[in-house]
């Protein structure tokens, strides 16, 4: 599965949209998350705020630097898409997605949202990210 | 045998939501009730009534005709649409919540359990305190008696002041119980504890494994207290308790309310999750869901290893492919059934196996020494000796231990020989 958190939704002192998306690919069953195989995070900055369209495109961004992102389900917290029902936002991505239901999964999400907000913050503090898929900076 | 209070069960669903119905009359019946009817509307919520009013008239109806003594809804009632609707149907109606306290009040036992039951109840109240006296002070309704002496402001603090009572209250029945868990825990016993969903077989399965008599009930939530007994696991005794099943749609209040009990789980060395496995998939994933869902709330971060239960109704080929359906949400499963015994060892070996990661091997050498005798007994009864050879110098044994005594033993052993531990 891969797990995948959004942080910087909300507008920035200067009116703009610092997103992170970080997502997380990892070996689970329902209750133990076995390894984590890879990590990947994509950094944007946008005038606007995000809508459904603009979170999958970047989700999708962020889901191309994984190592076989296509082969697993994408499993986000419930609310990370606007509450929109699963089947829309598979068919959006492209691949398989679920909300979080299991303990593992929940797990893998919030070490997605850890990282997500790490790189948040560490992006407001100035640091370059290194090793992302750096977004444009609209 | 007395006759059963008559009960009818409302849901109102939203557009795609799935109905609970069936749940709600297994709850009903839980509760001793008869349900003598049911009834179902796809609307959104009306402020008054919570259902549409030709519904209110439809049921009302129903009520009189049946001479129904509750009504009983699925959908959480605000105290207006309660005293409204009660009201219209001249019964008392109640919705799914508090049914849930009323079994749960028929079911405690204990001190605590009846303690929990009691704050749960007032944690219900407290935010509907003020318009429950307000309303109960327009009229007289079913439900609503008494409550039209109070001030809406006294009423609210009175119910603040009981809840504050009874929680330290808990709070040293919870002290005591660490006390209890950390002493067992220095004995050398790893806890296990039984979790799932409520009426998936937890204390049949109790049962099983421990061969004692523990109260098994086919009425949901029959276990409300507690229950902890020795397992042995092949020469390890661990302790094994029951505790209270889950429920979907099982509110917040009523899990804090429950800390201590299910504090019982998040504590436990090893989860053995019971799973309905009879059931429809999409039930035991609904379940499932619901167990994931209060395990995390509860923090457990135990191992867990899943009993799918009840393979005696539906045989093992079908038990194998709802299985395989269920990989993603099973740890270490195994099939069994409480009941007939089948599986059993497995899951006996499987526990083994899971909680061997808290053992280690332990060679300890004694002189030929009267001393040496009671020494060597209490190492068989804190754990597994896998060796014990006699000679004229003294003993030697090898021992399989929990990590946690190793130290005990150490010190109990001291200057009067040697202890090694091996892995």
């Amino acid at each position: 599965m891969v797990g995948v958190d959004i942080s910087g939704r909300h507008a920035e002192e200067d009116g703009r949209y610092n997103r992170i998306t970080a997502c997380v690919s990892a070996e689970v069953d329902g209750f133990n998350v076995f390894s984590v195989r890879d990590v990947n995070v994509f950094v944007v900055s946008t005038p606007e705020p995000p809508n459904l369209r603009t979170l999958v495109e970047e989700v999708s961004k962020a889901l191309n630097g994984l190592d076989k992102a296509e082969e697993f389900t994408v499993v986000a917290e419930p609310g990370e898409f606007f509450g929109e029902p699963e089947w829309r936002v598979s068919a959006l991505l492209g691949v398989p997605f679920k909300y979080a239901e299991t303990v593992a999964e929940r797990e893998v999400v919030q070490m997605a949202h850890k990282l997500a907000y790490g790189v948040y913050k560490g992006v407001k503090m100035g640091l370059k990210v290194a090793r992302s898929s750096q977004g444009s900076p609209g | 045998m007395p006759d059963r209070p008559k009960a009818v069960l409302v849901e109102r669903l939203e557009w795609g939501q799935e109905s609970r119905l069936d749940e709600l009359e297994q709850l009903a019946e839980s509760a001793g009730y008869e349900v003598v009817g049911r009834f179902k509307q796809l609307r959104h919520e009306d402020p008054k009534y919570n259902i549409g009013r030709g519904k209110v008239k439809e049921i009302a109806e129903f009520v009189r005709e049946h001479d129904a003594d509750k009504v009983i809804f699925e959908n959480e009632l605000k105290p207006v649409q309660a005293f409204n609707l009660a009201g219209e149907f001249g019964v008392e109606v109640i919705d799914r919540f508090q049914l849930i306290l009323e079994i749960f009040a028929q079911r405690a036992r204990t001190k605590e359990a009846k303690l929990q039951v009691k704050l749960a109840r007032l944690k219900y109240e407290l935010p509907r305190a003020r318009e429950m006296v307000n309303l109960a002070k327009k009229e007289e309704r079913p439900g609503f008696r008494g409550l039209g002496k109070y001030e809406a402001d006294k009423y609210e603090e009175m119910i603040r002041r009981k809840i504050a009572k009874i929680e330290k209250k808990l709070r040293q029945i919870e002290r005591d119980r660490k006390l209890k868990r950390k002493h067992r825990r220095r004995l050398g016993f790893e806890l296990v504890t039984l979790a799932g969903y409520t009426c998936a077989g937890k204390s049949t399965l109790m049962r099983r494994l421990t061969d004692e008599k523990v109260h098994v009930d086919e009425k949901m939530f029959s276990t409300l207290d507690t229950t902890t007994r020795v397992l042995n696991l092949d020469g390890h005794k661990v302790l094994l308790t029951d505790t209270v099943g889950f429920v979907d749609n099982l509110p917040h209040w009523l899990v804090e309310s429950f800390k201590s009990t299910l504090e019982e789980t998040a504590q436990a060395d090893l989860v053995l999750l019971v799973v309905d496995v009879s059931e429809e998939l999409s039930e035991i994933k609904r379940k499932l869901r619901v167990c994931h869902r209060v395990l995390d709330e509860i923090g457990v971060r135990s191992p867990v290893v899943t009993a799918l239960n009840k393979v005696d109704l539906i045989g093992w080929e079908e038990a194998e492919r709802k299985l395989e359906a269920l990989q993603g949400m099973v740890s270490h499963p195994v099939i069994i059934s409480a009941k007939t015994g089948e599986g059993i060892d497995e899951l006996k070996e499987r526990l083994r196996a899971v909680l061997s990661r808290y053992w280690r091997n332990v060679r300890v050498r004694l002189p030929a020494d009267p001393r040496s005798m009671s020494v060597v007994s209490r190492l068989h009864d804190m754990g597994k000796v896998l060796d014990e050879r006699w000679s004229e110098d003294g003993v030697e044994l090898y021992v399989e231990v929990s990590e946690k005594v190793v130290g005990r033993i150490k010190g109990m052993i001291e200057d009067m020989g040697e202890v090694e531990v091996l892995d």
